[in-house]
């Protein structure tokens, strides 16, 4: 990303400009771009900003949803603490956009860092008057809050978030109504990723044609990939969509440390990609979903050569057990149920009985409410497919 | 016909048309191919989809053959040209396989369980074939300690499915967020409250969570949903004018439990602690189960004959030497529509007299009469449905939420989705508290503030010109009327924010359907038929009368207060509110009932008490009315009762009114006779016999033609569904009702010959033709005139949740370990001067007597302002109460006392005065 809003100054340029900018435009340019939502879920935002613009409602939200949790992604955090006007400026928009005047960071709490950047940009830029009442003299009224997540990993689901910001149990809501006609206290929202935000400024003080001319149209411009320290040169670092993943990990990532046979790519509920298959895969989200992984926020956590797999399943199990919100009937029973099975394995008390494990993936992944059961399935089915070998030993096939 | 097209989508391969109830795939499928074609288990029709079990996962497509995607059905909205696959291995082996999880975290020890062969997860279970699971060694929430500190409700969370059915009951439904779910993913878990004991928590024991419940985690002390019973028998509540249907458990003859069916109208799957759990009151020891006569002021048992033939005598004595106007009856509002039409008949026809009333006299006569005035008709206009249909609601002078609990609930409900309430009302009742508007104004100054708002809304160019000139008549005079009123000094008078009271009138008048709720507030007041009248003319210059979701809507106290005075128990309107004094009516009430009917309008309730002490009235029947502990001013009507020769209470207790009788009779209670009650929206409703009437007991139908055979009269045996007949002769807008037509949800009134009945009335045109808009100053209560000096304070009086008017049903059933003593409530302000703190035991009293009641002092009452309930024979607040009444009715002046309050001693010491005028039983 450039760097044409690190200064107020700038921001108060570009913000200027824009405020005498139809908004249809605005919709447009996000649109021409192919921005998809960067958090994992790929709705394209363009889409998302017009719906809520169109929503009836004598107030409207603009949420940004900085509740980071993904293992191996550090991404939001870096454009949270080194970037924080480009997302601020991506609210604004949205706000200017949809007809909003208030909006709400939700950072998680393992951020203090972030929620120190963001809050010292908010007063800096309500003491300018670009936030707050009438900016710079105009009719726009945009003000901006922080809400302070406390650990729990469901609330960057949305519909959990909302609740959470709301002060009820954060449970995800069933879907429809979305967000974008009934969200935060029932009001038309749009709640969007740090980094589609961020990206969203980008677009619109360049225009959409760079960012469209990268990748393809389903998966275009840039993405930020987060490359954990079993790199030679961990870190966040922004690519080009359809940049092959060998050429992110050998060149930019300049290879491993010690030997690894497979990465998690996109957090818990991302796939599990097995080193061989990363020559065959490129920076796509559509082509990684082909395959049956998932790229979702590109995360990246490098699972060591030696690492048993039954483990990684069992870890990830006791993930979804710990982080359930406890609705869902196949989420809240089937991951304590999975993380059961693989105590058991652990403890030498009982094999893996394949053919209910099996059934128990494919009802979380049919039967959940929500992507957090109901993804876990797919980095399980990818061990179990790419390494069953490894673990033929500990399982039982017939139950 | 509809101009818009047709959408169809596929169940299974067939096209059904999708209609405008079909907000889900679920609710499409179930209306089309059954109710167990998908099985369900967090799912309930009364709650918001919530999609938690996914036990209701379909498949659908968009288009034929095309690829399906597997969705929870319950939350999915069903679209056009969507196919939608009900069933397949995909789909069966979903169900199993969550069924199986939940299996994993049950007990499965079915055969002891409270709701075996009643248990939705049991039926789930057994319809997929499942009936274990193949886990290893699962861990389990086992021997979680039952919650058994409630006195109705039973919590055992080792069945808990975690649906979050109850939770949401609590929330969504009754409004209380008692309930909620803490913990995280397997851990989480139902709490009350901040993880309080059931019976420790705010809970109000409506039930609903009990209700909706899929097993036996919450349950109630009554084990309302074993399956264990012999029959359940439907039938309506005895409690207030809602009308709740309700579901009776009878084993061995006796009523078990109480649950509402699901399939209702008016309660919509819900009741209230009293409807659903204060049934035990009907079996109590208590229960009067033989005749009494006094003698020699002794009550001796009799046999019914021997009491028949002594109240023939001195009936005959007294009518001889008297004539028949020297005899009144008031009847009961809590019996059938059945009993008070032939007790009416008796007095009527049978004495000879029109001096028969009932409670509606010291309710909502002034309703009835003030809405007769200006509509033409003395009936809510609009049906408790319409509650859904309404965009701003104005309650005045009501407590719905204590008193119309399952109503209040409704309006609750609505207003937390974001609809407008203005409440009108000097306490911060429950709604009042989620009121846009709560105007606290104080007692006796309704009109001031209706002319207020009136003028505002005049003022504002707010009126509905359309309806006002189709519609009404007499706007120009009003106008001006209106205009002249000043608002600065009546809100003066009434303590209110004038700005307040201007934007609550601007939302009532911009509202789409503004709907209007009165209570007790509005009638018990000396200028309360004035006060009805103002309402009609804010519905009537606003146009919000004649359609779905808004009118006029009196909530009638008692069961049948409506029913009551329907059949004619009113001393100047005989059976279907034909004037008595008019030729034309006596004739065609001689020729119904056979002997010639009387021409001069009888006594009313507070006329009779008058005319039993100026010793022109010597006898009286009173049907299960205590009027002893419930008619203001308890030492006059004692002295009344004191005057008669011969005083009959047929009643179920020995009630403070009853101690005083010459003769008792035991009547029956609701669920020991057949009839029908009619509600508050005018719906008559079937009243069925649940249990035998108690040995030694009658139902009081059975009494009064028994009487009235004994007394000559040629009156056929009584048959609930005779009478009905008899009824549908008589009364025009009960034409077309039969028993059997009412079937389970019943019909409104007027009820067509063909059966239709009516949801809205006055939607072409007002019985009167046109609305008749009327103006009235405000004026100062008499009461308070005459009294504020020596009595600065003024008292109202109302009822709480628990218990209901005199409590002689309440305080008979567990309701009384919840409550158990009428509380004084004090503003801090008041108590500050009289040295007053909450807990201390207060003296109220007033020119008319005195009561001690411990006290609570707290900013719910206004400034200046003491209220207390009525529901304690122990208290007699009543004793203090006056002898305001509505200038036109007589409706007693309840809500206006003028009263001082004293502390006696500090906290909890106070010793208990010994009662009078207590009558032995022998």
């Amino acid at each position: 990303m450039d760097d044409k809003l690190s200064s107020p100054n700038q921001f108060k340029e570009q913000l200027n400009k824009f405020l005498k900018t139809d908004k249809q435009e605005i919709i447009k340019s996000l649109l021409d771009s192919n921005l998809t939502g960067r958090g994992g879920a790929g709705f394209p935002t363009g889409m998302k900003w017009d719906f809520c613009s169109k929503a009836k409602g004598d107030k409207k939200y603009v949420i940004c949803n900085a509740d980071e949790g993904d293992s191996g992604a550090f991404s939001d955090r870096y454009l949270l603490e080194d970037q924080p006007l480009k997302v601020i400026f991506g609210m604004i928009l949205c706000g200017m956009v949809i007809g909003s005047d208030e909006g709400v960071l939700y950072i998680r709490g393992e951020y203090p860092k972030s929620i120190e950047a963001i809050n010292g940009s908010i007063n800096e830029l309500k003491k300018l008057n670009l936030l707050g009442d009438n900016i710079l003299g105009t009719d726009f009224s945009f003000d901006l809050g922080i809400c302070i997540g406390q650990g729990a990993y469901i609330c960057g689901e949305e519909t959990a978030l909302i609740a959470s910001i709301e002060g009820r149990r954060a449970e995800v809501d069933v879907r429809p109504p979305f967000p974008v006609t009934e969200g935060l206290y029932k009001k038309p929202t749009v709640v969007n990723n740090v980094e589609t935000l961020a990206a969203a400024t980008g677009i619109l003080i360049n225009g959409p044609e760079k960012f469209a001319a990268i990748g393809n149209k389903k998966s275009a411009g840039t993405k930020l990939v987060c490359l954990d320290s079993f790199f030679n040169n961990p870190g966040v670092y922004e690519i080009d969509m359809g940049t092959p993943m060998k050429k992110i990990f050998n060149e930019i990532g300049g290879g491993y440390k010690e030997p690894v046979k497979a990465f998690q790519v996109g957090g818990p509920l991302g796939g599990v990609v097995p080193l061989s298959e990363i020559d065959n895969l490129n920076l796509d989200f559509q082509e990684f979903t082909a395959k049956g992984f998932m790229l979702g926020h590109a995360s990246i956590v490098s699972i060591p050569k030696d690492f048993p797999m039954s483990e990684y399943i069992h870890h990830l199990f006791e993930f979804s057990a710990e982080e359930s919100c406890g609705k869902c009937f196949p989420g809240r029973l089937g991951s304590y149920r999975g993380k059961e099975m693989f105590d058991q394995v652990k403890n030498k008390t009982a094999k893996i009985p394949l053919k209910l494990l099996n059934e128990l993936l494919v009802t979380m992944q049919k039967g959940c409410l929500c992507a957090l059961c109901g993804a876990i399935p797919t980095p399980i089915m990818n061990i179990l497919k790419y390494f069953g070998d490894e673990m033929k030993n500990d399982m039982v096939k017939d139950n | 016909m509809s101009s818009e097209k047709r959408k169809i989508a596929y169940i299974d391969g067939k096209p059904y048309e999708i209609g405008a109830n079909h907000t889900s795939i679920l609710k499409f499928v179930k209306s089309y191919v059954g109710e167990k074609k998908v099985p369900t288990l967090c799912d309930d029709p009364n709650l918001a989809p919530y999609g938690a079990c996914r036990v209701c996962s379909v498949e659908v497509a968009l288009e034929k053959d095309g690829p399906t995607r597997m969705v929870a059905s319950c939350h999915t909205p069903v679209a056009e040209n969507q196919h939608i696959f009900t069933s397949n291995e995909a789909i069966t082996n979903l169900r199993k396989n969550i069924v199986e999880l939940v299996l994993t975290d049950h007990p499965m020890e079915c055969d002891s369980c409270e709701v075996n062969n009643n248990c939705e997860l049991q039926t789930v279970a057994n319809d997929l074939g499942i009936s274990d699971h193949r886990y290893n060694s699962p861990k389990q929430h086992k021997g979680i300690p039952r919650d058994t500190s409630h006195d109705y409700m039973r919590m055992n969370l080792d069945n808990c499915i975690n649906c979050g059915r109850c939770v949401r009951a609590c929330d969504e439904i009754q409004g209380s967020f008692v309930l909620t779910m803490s913990g995280r993913g397997f851990e989480s878990k139902i709490t009350t409250d901040n993880d309080m004991m059931f019976g420790d928590s705010s809970c109000v024991s409506c039930g609903a969570c009990a209700h909706t419940c899929p097993t036996d985690a919450i349950s109630d002390v009554f084990m309302s949903k074993s399956a264990d019973v012999d029959e359940k028998v439907r039938t309506t509540c005895s409690y207030c004018g809602v009308g709740c249907n309700l579901e009776a458990s009878i084993k061995d003859n006796k009523v078990v439990a109480i649950d509402t069916p699901k399939e209702t109208e008016v309660n919509a799957g819900h009741t209230c602690i009293k409807g659903r759990y204060a049934f035990s009151f009907y079996d109590h020891p208590d229960r009067l189960k033989t005749p009494l006569i006094k003698r020699n002021g002794k009550f001796e048992e009799a046999s019914w004959d021997e009491a028949y033939d002594f109240i023939k005598k001195e009936m005959n004595r007294i009518t001889k030497d008297n004539g028949p106007d020297a005899f009144a009856g008031i009847s009961s509002a809590r019996c059938t529509n059945e009993e008070n039409y032939v007790f009416q008949k008796m007095i009527r026809a049978a004495v000879g007299t029109n001096s028969v009333d009932c409670c509606a006299r010291i309710c909502h006569s002034p309703t009835a009469w003030g809405m007769q005035q200006t509509f033409g008709t003395g009936a809510a206009t609009n049906s408790t449905e319409d509650i859904y249909h309404a965009d701003c609601f104005i309650v005045i002078g009501a407590n719905p939420t204590n008193a119309h609990p399952v109503t209040g609930a409704k309006i609750k409900q609505q207003v937390m989705k974001g609809k407008k309430l203005i409440v009108l009302d000097p306490i911060t009742t429950e709604l009042a508290k989620l009121a846009d508007y709560h105007i606290k104004l104080r007692p006796g100054t309704n009109v001031a503030v209706l002319n207020m708002m009136l003028h505002y809304i005049i003022k504002s160019k707010l009126y509905n010109v359309d309806f006002v000139r189709d519609r009404t008549e007499g706007f120009d005079n009003f106008i001006k009327e209106i205009e002249r009123q000043d608002v600065d000094h009546l809100a003066k008078v009434a303590g209110v924010d004038k700005q307040l009271v201007k934007e609550a009138a601007i939302a009532y008048a911009t509202a789409k359907n503004s709907m209007e709720f009165h209570g007790l507030g509005v009638t018990e007041q000396e200028q309360g038929s004035k006060t009805v009248m103002l309402i009609a003319d804010l519905a009537m210059i606003t146009g919000n009368i004649g359609r779905k979701g808004v009118g006029v809507n009196p909530l009638r106290g008692q069961n049948n207060v409506q029913g009551a005075a329907d059949m004619g128990c009113q001393p100047h309107q005989g059976a279907g509110y034909y004037e008595v004094a008019d030729e034309k009516n006596q004739k065609f009430y001689t020729e119904k009932y056979g002997v010639t009917h009387p021409t001069k309008p009888g006594l009313k309730i507070p006329e009779m008490f008058e005319a039993a002490i100026d010793k022109e009235l010597k006898g009286l029947w009173i049907i299960g009315e205590d009027i002893v502990q419930t008619d203001p001013n308890s030492a006059h009507v004692v002295e009344a009762m004191n005057s008669l020769e011969l005083l009959v209470v047929q009643e179920i207790f020995m009630s403070e009114t009853a101690k005083l009788a010459t003769v008792v009779l035991p009547g029956t209670t609701f669920l020991e006779k057949d009839g029908t009650f009619t509600n508050t929206e005018r719906r008559i409703q079937r009243v069925n016999r649940a249990v035998p009437p108690l040995p030694g007991t009658k139902p009081d139908g059975v009494i009064v033609t028994d009487m009235m055979q004994k007394l000559g009269f040629d009156q056929p045996t009584y048959d609930a569904e005779q009478m009905l007949k008899e009824i549908a002769d008589v009364v025009p807008f009960f034409k077309g009702v039969t028993r059997e037509r009412l079937g389970k949800l019943g019909l409104q009134w007027p009820v067509q010959e063909d059966g239709t009945d009516t949801q809205i009335l006055h939607t072409e045109s007002f019985k009167l033709g046109r609305g008749r808009l009327k103006n009235f100053d405000w004026k100062e209560s008499t009461e308070i005139e005459t009294n504020k000096e020596e009595y600065p304070l003024i008292l109202t009086t109302s009822r709480i949740l628990q218990h209901y008017n005199a409590a002689t049903m309440t305080r008979r059933t567990k309701n009384i370990n919840i409550v158990d003593e009428d509380v004084l409530l004090i503003h801090p302000k008041d108590a500050a001067h009289r040295d007053i703190n909450t807990g201390d035991i207060g003296r109220l009293y007033s020119g008319r007597g005195e009561v001690a009641l411990k006290v609570e002092v707290t900013d719910k009452v206004k400034e200046g302002i003491v209220f207390t309930t009525f529901h304690f024979p122990e208290h007699m607040v009543n004793m203090v109460t006056g002898h305001g009444k509505d200038e036109e009715t007589m409706c007693a002046e309840y809500k206006v006392s003028s009263v001082e309050v004293q502390k006696i001693s500090n906290q909890f010491k106070t010793e208990v005065k010994p009662k009078e005028n207590q009558a032995e039983v022998s």
